[in-house]
């Protein structure tokens, strides 16, 4: 591990409620620049909510999200973008009013590099072809498939040039051939600079991509460390599974 | 003490605004129908009961034993046979709100174009219980007493049903969390429908209580539409309790505006205090979870009209004065349209503001050109319509679509009620005569030349990142944000844009009128013509307006001359049929058409 | 007995769920389990009428029911808790119940049946009047069980229910379920808590991107090494294990 790695996101004791549910509470964590970070954990343990927080969605009750050292909780998420971070919803959101190539060509226009818009739609078909994208760019999302659709959303979230990627739950619901496909896609992204914040509950995927993880579980943090050992730690199995085997 | 006389007939008023409201809230808030006719329905049924008491002597109590229950089937009816199926027709949330909006606004136009026809447009009141009585050292008519008492009672009643009874529960449900209603067996569309009829049961209530009191005419529901709009956003929509109290501030407010201001701003002080809320807490006083809004649109096509310019520029010198004054028509309202649909096509923010605009621009320059002259008027009407647009787009374009659609659908009067006042108490001044030396050729040029103008920048946008950022804003405006998008800014600007068009379609064509006053400026049959041209052609396109504005404008020259009285019907009906059958319009028809062509087997929709 | 014949669910191009069968039987816990996005979630949407299958029919006590409206399955004794609990947030914990009992006959039968959803969960009772979206997680997931039960159900689906659950809260809840499958209900268990649901429950089908690939009785399945390796392993495929970077 690089210990004089610098601190690319830093979540400082962020807390969520809503209404008399505490989504998250006091959770805090360090990214470093230019690793996987995965955010796990049972369902309703508050890993989309923090994404939210984190992309400028939601507003944490308390506590704060700093990028590069600079506040970035509390932001509408136009100013997210441009402060470098995008990301993938965790339900597909392609809007059916654009075919695919517009769809991530608008984030080009608009995201952190402003071209025009022929340049933005070179750029995005450069996007499409780089994540995998097979069906035509004239494709609108009624006749994708999911994958597809992923695929458009994830490379809409690159033409922003973002230096930070939140990927919520991209790989969930992919077959296993497609799966080993998706991995090998996240670490090329991974290994072209970009840090990527991963939440995920396929855990093959977990261990196969990230550099440390943190697990959640009732809005808390439970363990921080590498995947394998921290895998491995028996409040994480309970957690998991119930109880141990 | 003069105080306390106000404070009580404050809460008179206010008592009527509750009772009116009760109603509006069942039908949005249960049924999902923002129901733009409601005010109709109070006209309806105060008309039956004048003439139930002028013509058969019958008091109004016991017309209410018939009208009511005609009013709860009448109702139930125009549910289940067209807003059940309209809003079936996607499961969009914005696009059925958008649907229920275009819809209810055209149905207005029927019932009032069908009230003008059988009654004439003459005010009809009839003296029943106008007994004064002495309360509280104030003095007040007994039928004014009785609408209050019977508006705290009806509100407690319902308030009491929909919190104790089976069906009432149900009915919160509903307003509460539609999708999961069914999973304790409550039918929605069935309880919607009861719902929106018991809306209808309740407008007809107060439609008989107010005209013992209030003379009836074909025109006075647009009014208490808004006032039972202002006062259900104000309370929290669903909340009957929170209707009862809000109404009953907004009464206070007007009463106390009308004190302290004048009584002839009314209007003024419902949108003020409407603003404030707004700003403050949009969900309303006591109203708890939003909605969410979005649509989907087509893309727009293209089609080249060069030729169709060419004619146009070169043709006037040829045309016998009826001609040049249709293709005037044309040229105003294909001005108009396509500056409505400017904003209102893509981004679905329906509004329905486009006569106070355009009352705008012409009232300027009746006030302006006199003494400063026609371009200086001109440049100052401009700076009007930026002005205008901005103050409502910074105060309703962050928030969802509806609240920019009711403040639209009473700016028309807001505005004219505040050059009305101003006219008479400062400027003193009953119209204004305007005789400017321009002919009707320039105008036309004139108006030719904005047509282009606003065609043009369409074009332009079309071919810009702007054009394909609205197209995400409209279709998904969270994706937009998240791509970078200040959809705030992109909103208000293309708004800003917009209105300025339709202001200054006003202002050149003022001098065709020799004598202008606020009626004829701002006259509301504008903003219905405009949006139903738009509709027909369709709004996404910048071909799509003008395909709309032709036919309609030629249809309606026909009306006039044929069946004058019929005007507001017959295009009502055109409008929802245009709602019901072709929402796209005809630019979407074909489209779908070349769409079919091309793709033999069709992808199956969600 | 609840059956799901052949059912095929799609959105769009999207194949969310693919020639399913399942049985449910009255008085016992049949469990699915199954990762994020591998079709739990649409399958109970789908026995509940919420979505219309493209394939295959579903029959209860032998009557098909599968064009029948949600709400009427309600009334067929057929009650559901969604995974996002489906309560009716600004309305007291009073009135929600008030409203599962939406089909009974008659204020004494709703008050009857009131009075035993207390006893089964006194918590609630002292809430009675408190708005449901101001309690805690674990408070909702109740009343959303004692609602569904107010409609005194043959059979009960539940998706999710530990969603955001601390282990003491769900090791609760499921003696709770088994309790109630005790009574006569059947209970159809969608969960991704593995061990603790296996542990009550009677049968057990493992999906996996809208298939089943294993079933059988829950006790087996408890030390089926495809279960424990999708929830803690991850699978890999042998022909091509990703070596992690």
């Amino acid at each position: 591990m690089n210990h004089g790695a610098s601190t690319h996101l830093e979540v400082i004791a962020v807390g969520r409620r809503f209404g008399g549910l505490t989504a998250l509470d006091g959770v805090s964590f360090r990214v470093v620049r230019g690793e996987i970070f995965g955010l796990i954990g049972p369902n309703g343990s508050g890993k989309t909510t923090l994404l939210n927080i984190v992309s400028g969605r939601l507003n944490p009750s308390y506590g704060e999200v700093h990028k590069d050292g600079r506040r970035l909780s509390r932001r509408a998420p136009e100013y997210v973008c441009r402060a470098g971070v995008a990301g993938t919803f965790q339900l597909v959101r392609m809007p059916d009013a654009l075919d695919a190539r517009d769809n991530v060509a608008v984030a080009a226009m608009y995201g952190r590099r402003r071209l025009r818009i022929n340049a933005a739609r070179a750029e995005a078909e450069r996007l499409l072809e780089r994540v995998g994208f097979e069906a035509s760019p004239a494709a609108y999302s009624d006749s994708l498939t999911y994958f597809d659709q992923k695929r458009v959303e994830l490379a809409r979230a690159l033409a922003c040039a973002p230096d930070l990627l939140l990927l919520d739950e991209w790989l969930a619901g992919l077959n296993p051939s497609e799966l080993e496909r998706a991995i090998v896609l996240v670490r090329s992204l991974k290994d072209e600079g970009l840090t990527i914040v991963l939440v995920e509950h396929v855990m093959h995927a977990i261990r196969s991509l990230c550099d440390r993880i943190v697990v959640l579980n009732a809005g808390r943090v439970i363990a921080t460390g590498e995947p394998e050992q921290t895998l491995a730690n028996r409040e994480v199995i309970r957690v998991y599974l119930g109880e141990e085997a | 003490m003069v105080l306390f006389d106000f404070l009580i007939a404050g809460l008179v008023v206010g008592g009527i605004y509750a009772l009116i409201s009760i109603g509006l809230n069942l039908q949005y808030g249960v049924a999902r129908v923002l129901n733009l006719a409601y005010g109709e329905f109070l006209m309806l049924a105060g008309y039956a009961a004048f003439w139930g008491f002028s013509l058969l002597g019958t008091p109004p109590f016991v017309t209410m034993l018939v009208g009511v229950p005609a009013a709860f089937v009448g109702s139930w009816l125009l549910f289940h046979y067209i807003f059940r199926p309209l809003l079936g027709r996607t499961r969009d949330q914005g696009k059925r709100e958008v649907d229920s909006i275009l819809s209810t606004f055209g149905l207005l136009f029927v019932l009032q174009g069908i009230a003008l026809v059988l009654w004439t447009g003459t005010d009809r009141a009839y003296s029943f219980l106008s007994v004064p009585l002495h309360l509280f050292g104030i003095v007040i008519g007994a039928n004014r007493l009785v609408a209050l008492v019977a508006a705290l009672m009806l509100a407690f009643a319902v308030y009491g049903l929909l919190r104790y009874s089976r069906t009432g529960r149900a009915l919160r449900s509903i307003a509460s969390n539609p999708e999961a209603s069914p999973l304790v067996g409550v039918d929605v569309e069935r309880y919607s429908g009861i719902a929106f009829a018991a809306g209808g049961a309740l407008a007809a209530i107060a439609g008989i209580l107010l005209s013992t009191f209030i003379g009836v005419n074909p025109t006075i529901g647009g009014a208490y539409t808004i006032k039972a709009l202002i006062v259900i956003t104000m309370g929290g929509i669903g909340h009957v309790l929170g209707g009862l109290i809000a109404g009953l501030m907004l009464g206070l407010a007007e009463t106390m505006g009308a004190l302290l201001l004048d009584p002839g701003l009314i209007t003024v002080i419902n949108f003020s205090l409407f603003t404030l809320v707004l700003l403050w807490r949009p969900q309303g006083l006591f109203g708890g979870t939003s909605r969410s809004s979005g649509g989907g649109i087509r893309l727009p096509k293209e089609v080249i009209a060069l030729g169709a310019l060419a004619i146009l520029i070169v043709i006037p010198p040829y045309l016998g004065p009826y001609w040049l004054s249709l293709l005037l028509n044309i040229l105003t309202y294909g001005a108009l349209a396509t500056g409505w649909a400017f904003f209102s096509g893509p981004t679905r923010y329906i509004s329905l503001a486009a006569s106070a605009f355009f009352g705008v621009g012409a009232y300027t320059i009746a006030v302006a050109a006199p003494t400063l002259g026609y371009p200086y008027a001109l440049t100052i009407a401009f700076g009007v319509g930026v002005a205008l647009s901005a103050v409502i787009g910074l105060t309703t374009l962050r928030l969802k679509g509806m609240y920019f659609v009711i403040f639209s659908f009473g700016l028309a009067a807001l505005v004219r009620e505040i050059v009305t006042w101003w006219e008479f108490n400062i400027a003193n001044k009953a119209g204004r005569h305007l005789f400017l030396d321009i002919s009707t050729i320039e105008i036309y040029y004139q108006l030719l030349a904005l047509c282009v103008f606003v065609v043009v920048i369409w074009l332009i946008r079309d071919r810009t990142r702007m054009g394909h950022a609205l197209r995400v804003l409209g279709a998904d405006e969270v994706v937009a944000r998240q791509v970078g998008i200040n959809t705030t800014a992109l909103k208000i600007g293309t708004f800003i844009i917009s209105s300025v068009v339709m202001v200054l379609a006003g202002a050149i064509l003022a001098p065709r009128w020799s004598y202008m006053d606020t009626t004829v400026a701002f006259n509301p049959s504008v903003s219905f013509l405009t949006v139903i041209m738009a509709l027909l052609g369709g709004a996404n396109s910048v071909w799509g307006p003008i395909l709309g504005v032709v036919p309609l404008v030629l249809i309606s020259d026909f009306l006039s001359v044929t069946l004058p009285n019929y005007f507001s019907v017959v295009l009502g009906l055109c409008f929802l049929g245009i709602v019901f059958f072709i929402p796209n319009g005809i630019i979407g028809l074909l489209q779908s058409w070349r769409a079919r062509l091309k793709r033999p087997s069709s992808g199956d929709a969600a | 007995m609840i059956e799901a014949q052949n059912l095929s669910v799609s959105y769009g191009r999207h194949v969310a769920l693919s020639d399913i069968s399942i049985k449910l039987e009255r008085g016992s816990i049949t469990v699915v389990l199954g990762a994020n996005g591998a079709g739990k979630t649409t399958l109970v949407r789908t026995l509940a009428g919420l979505v219309r299958p493209t394939a295959g029919r579903i029959l209860l006590d032998g009557r098909d029911i599968t064009a029948e409206p949600p709400h009427r399955r309600v009334a067929l004794r057929l009650s559901t808790v969604p995974q996002d609990r489906g309560l009716f947030p600004d309305m007291s914990v009073e009135d929600n119940l008030a409203l599962g009992g939406f089909v009974a006959r008659g204020a004494r039968e709703v008050a009857d049946r009131c009075a035993a959803v207390y006893r089964l969960f006194p918590r609630l009772a002292e809430r009675r009047k408190q708005a449901a979206e101001t309690m805690s997680g674990g408070e909702q997931q109740m009343l959303a069980i004692g609602r569904a039960l107010m409609a005194k159900p043959a059979y009960l689906l539940l998706d999710e229910p530990s969603l955001g659950l601390s282990p003491v809260l769900v090791s609760e809840l499921f003696r709770t379920v088994r309790k109630i499958a005790d009574r006569g209900v059947g209970v159809l268990l969608v969960e991704q808590n593995a061990l603790q649901s296996l542990k009550i429950g009677e049968r057990a089908y493992l999906v996996e991107t809208g298939r089943i690939i294993d079933e059988g009785p829950a006790s087996g399945l408890r030390y089926d090494a495809a279960v424990i390796e999708t929830y803690l392993g991850g699978r890999k495929t042998p022909a091509n294990a990703v070596p992690k970077a």
